[in-house]
């Protein structure tokens, strides 16, 4: 019985706080923008490789690095760190012996929510695909790719020292049961990010802490084993990697398509505007904003370090 | 007898990761049904970590800890929700811990049921601070632990606090509680701990009987002679003030003094500010030495 209500106290906290929050909206607004940044990039290169700007690489560095991050781990993160910077955690803590209820509450509120910003990333994804692709393609596969790499050891397309590099299938076959499995598996990705996101701001005591577990985390997990891969090219770091690909998409992603034959999004061309091409230095635009965006977001979260909240009320 | 409703016997915490830090020792302590204890001490001088261990928040590292019944504990950051409203935070903890479902009566009762709609952020600190304890209440617990409960709180909402926690003792409920603000504790504690580098280094018995505070209007000579003559223990280093065993009643005392020939401008019971001062004096002068 006090489980039963246990749940369903937290549930309905959980909600009510994101409709509240401006944590929320802007989570899903920066997930848009930067999926659609992240798919830019490709869109740009595809099927032709460009020399890209400096500045738009930054960018869609930062959408491919920080959107997966935000998408995945931060927001529960920043939930119960929170909860540990106002007191709740404590007092609930010394009131409720067995917090069953509220944890299974929590986790799954949490992967409702991702399960939001995955649609939300994938409607970028789309939408940016539409654009570019519009009037050029019928039919779209693509696959996410690590981008950083790329920038640094070259992105002809050559596999680099950390054997990643961008892959995209353009005129591939669409069809929606296609497309609803690549949903389906990003969302059932989200369960262990969701999950470490959740350990992490159990350990830590503040939401800064939490976030940069987080961001550690992230490169360890996606720089370590590429390396070790490269370097020791054994086959159980391969096999392992490419588990972890599946459960974590984003930047290994290409190397879960190469063992397991998972690709992410699969969309067919639309043909919203006539001549796609010409909006493209806009999206550069767009890109450079959507890394402001992402940094006065974090910002938002962590006002220990920059105290915008403290200077918002004032 | 009432019963006992918490008890700690010789708890320590230490912290590090040799556990090298000691930030409690020794601490030991009996809550009985109605009764309030007051912690008293220093900043980082270990009253918060004994109430952490006291509310389950804390795992002590040695010593034992035995609670019967429930307990909700008010941390010093207030442990509310900003951005629910008071109504929202108080049942979302009544929930949880199967609380009161009449917590309108709290409400009313801190006087905050005018803000009953209002987000917990937009609420004044006083304010707040209420509402914490409105949350404390609203989990029906047998123990209630607050961590400096008058911290920023203006007089009004502290004496709204104050004649909260008198209802809590009526009602059978334990109350604990740290606070920089001793002038409030005379009046709601049973027992006060002063706390120092984590030991307890005085256990006062409240009310405070047989010892008193005396003004004369005359010079120290003359009230150290004629005190000395009546045969009194008494204490003249604060001089004009002097403390002054109260063997017998105060009416007593006081046509003993009156009879002496000295003239008394002040005559009244020692507060637990005194003797606080006293004992952090006591501590400095044995930390010196």
């Amino acid at each position: 019985m006090t489980l039963a209500l246990q749940f369903r106290a937290e549930i309905k906290k959980q909600f009510i706080l994101m409709k509240r929050s401006t944590a929320a909206p802007m989570m899903v607004l920066a997930t848009f923008l930067l999926a659609m940044v992240s798919t830019a990039e490709l869109a740009w290169n595809t099927p032709i490789y460009m020399t890209i700007p400096l500045q738009f690489s930054l960018a869609t560095f930062s959408g491919s690095f920080v959107s997966f991050f935000i998408l995945f781990m931060v927001y529960p993160s920043l939930s119960i760190s929170e909860e540990k910077e106002n007191g709740t955690y404590d007092v609930i803590r010394s009131s409720t012996h067995d917090t069953t209820g509220l944890d299974v509450a929590r986790l799954i509120f949490n992967i409702i929510f991702a399960g939001v910003l995955t649609v939300t990333a994938v409607a970028g994804f789309i939408f940016m695909l539409l654009i570019r692709y519009g009037m050029l393609s019928n039919h779209v596969e693509i696959v996410v790719d690590h981008l950083i790499y790329n920038y640094i050891f070259g992105y002809s397309g050559l596999p680099s020292v950390f054997l990643t590099h961008t892959k995209t299938y353009i005129d591939e076959g669409f069809s929606l049961g296609l497309f609803m499995m690549d949903i389906a598996i990003l969302f059932i990705s989200i369960l262990p990010p969701v999950l470490v996101g959740l350990i992490f701001s159990r350990i830590s005591m503040k939401r800064s802490t939490s976030v940069i577990s987080s961001v550690i985390f992230y490169l360890v997990i996606f720089n370590i084993y590429p390396y070790l891969i490269s370097v020791n090219d054994a086959l159980s770091v391969k096999y392992l990697y490419a588990g972890i690909s599946v459960l974590f998409p984003g930047s290994p992603l290409s190397l879960a398509d190469t063992y397991l034959g998972f690709t992410t999004v699969r969309i067919s061309g639309g043909g919203f505007f006539s001549l796609p091409n010409q909006y493209f230095p806009a999206w550069i635009l767009w890109a450079l904003l959507s890394y402001v965006i992402i940094i006065l977001l974090i910002l938002y979260f962590m006002p220990s370090i920059g105290g915008v909240m403290d200077w918002r009320k004032k | 007898m009432n019963d006992v409703l918490l008890e700690m016997t010789s708890v320590g915490k230490r912290y590090g990761i040799r556990n090298t830090k000691k930030a409690l020792e020794e601490f030991s302590v009996t809550l009985q049904e109605g009764m309030c204890l007051a912690l008293i001490g220093r900043n980082g001088a270990g009253k918060s970590t004994a109430l952490k261990i006291m509310a389950n928040v804390l795992k002590p590292t040695e010593g034992r800890v035995v609670v019967h019944g429930r307990v909700s504990y008010v941390p010093e950051n207030m442990g509310i929700y900003p951005n629910l409203t008071v109504e929202e935070n108080v049942k979302f903890f009544s929930d949880i811990s199967e609380g009161h479902s009449d917590y309108e009566s709290i409400l009313s009762r801190l006087n905050i049921m005018g803000s009953s709609k209002v987000l917990a952020s937009h609420l004044s600190k006083g304010m707040r601070r209420k509402l914490s304890v409105a949350v404390a209440m609203a989990q029906n617990p047998d123990v209630v632990i607050f961590d400096e409960p008058f911290d920023g709180v203006d007089q009004t909402s502290s004496e709204e606090i104050v004649a909260m926690i008198r209802d809590m003792k009526k009602h059978n409920k334990a109350v604990v509680l740290s606070s920089h603000n001793i002038s409030y504790i005379d009046s709601i504690a049973d027992e006060v701990i002063v706390i120092d580098s984590g030991r307890i280094v005085r256990r006062i018995k409240l009310p405070l009987e047989g010892m008193k505070v005396v003004r004369f209007a005359a010079a120290y000579e003359e009230v150290d002679e004629v005190l000395k003559s009546l045969g009194l223990k008494y204490d003249i280093s604060g001089f004009p003030y002097v403390r002054i065993s109260a063997g017998s009643t105060q009416e007593d005392l006081n046509s003993m003094l009156v009879h002496s020939g000295l003239r008394v401008l002040e005559f009244r019971d020692l507060t637990i500010a005194e003797i606080y001062r006293g004992v952090l004096n006591d501590v400095s002068v044995t930390v010196q030495s």
